[in-house]
């Protein structure tokens, strides 16, 4: 826990509609969970609640606003442990095939045009799978040399991070009676 | 007396970059069998392929450089330093020159395939991404995705002729087979511009979210655009300017191709590592097709043997 707020201290990035490097990082971590898919869906589609799961949020302020197209966006501005904040959109949430999307529209992790799709699927004994995907560049996104904890490297930790730590505490969680 | 057999029938083949394991996936387009698994340079991204000269090139954005592969061993048979961030690449259509976007360096680098030291280049607009060329081969289209526009070059004097505004972000681009219309996926857009480089007019068609690349049918009726973040692939009807169809395909879908041969559109699926195939008679995906890690298969990546 200590390790992952060091890895998302590094002060707050803007992520506007800049450029990025040509290399997206990717992430992948599943999890097998021993509670139903329904449960666990229920935990993770809250999308203005995991902090009752994700060990790194402290809070999470809800909103929906009209984006540039003039759609309805729930965005939500997550209060990390340890200060900073992000600020991510719900891009979909789709019940049939239990997963969800979203974005980070700024905040503390060292990531460019992060996307994230997280799914929980049934699998075999009654119990849920979830799979958890990243895709991201890095802070900078020029030819080289690179400043540090903007590279590659820093973007997969600080993900890699946040990944491993919510997924080990929603299996916690879930399997909680 | 018969020479030919079933199993020696000749297939068009495609050429999937595998970003994350830093491999081209070769799949036969009859049996959609992976025939072949290539190591290439680091990151590929980019594919041009050509039956005239029996190679295939591919960009590889992190080891600056483009790997040639030999089509009949499946082999690299050469590498050809690239300076900067090699992406987007194609060929003139009489296969003699090879074009590469420098994607950091706003520039677009023109090479000899006889002699890949003979070069020249031009500096263009910010992030050159798709880059395509005209049937006759005098002109060379270019989108700069940070620029918002389409640069038309002329291939001789490589001046910049015009530069045509696009929708937010133009990332795939590729010109109709009648040659007649250009079109550019709007990325921060979620749509299709439709580009008449005669005129410089163009219009529009809405698609889904965050849309990546588009392919043509032979007939330039239809257009294909993969929605990376809907997994899906809208079906554009051309004539009516509106999506018909939305086709279910892998997670994160880049790269998209039209096999004139068997009437398939072929999708490279980035988060799910496969490549999907789509039935083009009834917009149906019939098949997937496990490939290498991170798929994306920008460009031209099916080599044309059947013709």
């Amino acid at each position: 826990m200590k390790k992952l707020l060091a890895l998302l201290a590094i002060g707050m990035l803007p992520l506007t509609a800049a450029a990025h490097g040509p290399s997206p990082q990717k992430v992948e971590k599943t999890v097998i969970i021993d509670a139903s898919p329904d449960k666990v869906w229920a935990l993770v589609k809250d999308f203005g609640n995991w902090q009752k799961w994700h060990p790194a949020v402290e809070s999470t302020k809800l909103e929906t606003k009209k984006n540039e197209a003039g759609e309805e966006e729930t965005l939500r501005l997550l209060t990390l442990k340890g200060g900073g904040t992000l600020l991510e959109n719900l891009k979909s949430l789709d019940e049939d095939s239990k997963q969800l999307k979203y974005g980070i529209v700024e905040g503390v992790l060292p990531v460019a045009d992060y996307y994230s799709t997280i799914s929980v699927k049934a699998v075999d004994g009654g119990k849920a799978e979830v799979k958890w995907m990243g895709r991201f560049y890095r802070v900078y996104k020029l030819n080289p040399p690179i400043p540090p904890g903007q590279d590659d490297k820093s973007a997969l930790d600080a993900v890699n991070g946040v990944y491993d730590a919510g997924l080990a505490n929603l299996k916690k969680v879930a399997e909680a009676k | 007396m018969f020479a030919c057999s079933l199993s020696g029938a000749i297939a068009d083949e495609a050429y999937i970059t595998n970003q994350g394991d830093n491999t081209v996936s070769v799949i036969n387009l009859v049996n959609h069998q992976v025939i072949a698994t290539i190591p290439v340079g680091k990151s590929p991204v980019g594919v041009a392929t050509s039956a005239t000269l029996g190679k295939v090139f591919i960009s590889n954005v992190d080891s600056h450089s483009v790997s040639v592969i030999d089509s009949k061993t499946y082999q690299v048979i050469d590498t050809i330093d690239i300076p900067g961030s090699p992406v987007g690449i194609a060929l003139s259509p009489d296969s003699n020159t090879l074009y590469v976007a420098d994607w950091n360096d706003n520039r677009i680098l023109v090479i000899n395939t006889a002699d890949t030291q003979q070069r020249r280049e031009v500096s263009i607009g910010k992030a050159p991404a798709g880059i395509t060329i005209s049937h006759d081969g005098s002109k060379l289209y270019v989108a700069n995705r940070d620029s918002n526009d389409l640069a038309v070059i002329d291939t001789a004097s490589l001046k910049i002729l015009s530069r045509i505004a696009t929708g937010a972000h133009p990332f795939g681009v590729t010109l109709g087979p009648d040659g007649k219309h250009l079109y550019v996926v709007n990325v921060y857009e979620n749509s299709l511009s439709i580009i008449d480089p005669a005129s410089g007019q163009s219009r529009a068609i809405k698609v889904g979210e965050h849309p990546y690349c588009v392919t043509v049918s032979p007939d330039s009726q239809y257009a294909y655009v993969t929605n990376t973040q809907a997994d899906t692939v809208s079906v554009l009807s051309l004539t009516e300017d509106k999506e018909i169809a939305k086709v279910r395909v892998g997670g994160f879908p880049e790269g998209i191709n039209y096999d004139a041969a068997t009437n398939r559109i072929y999708v490279a699926n980035w988060f799910d590592n496969s490549v999907s195939v789509i039935d083009a008679s009834s917009n149906k995906r019939i098949e997937n097709i496990p490939t290498g890690k991170q798929s994306r298969a920008f460009g031209q990546f099916i080599l044309k043997t059947s013709h």
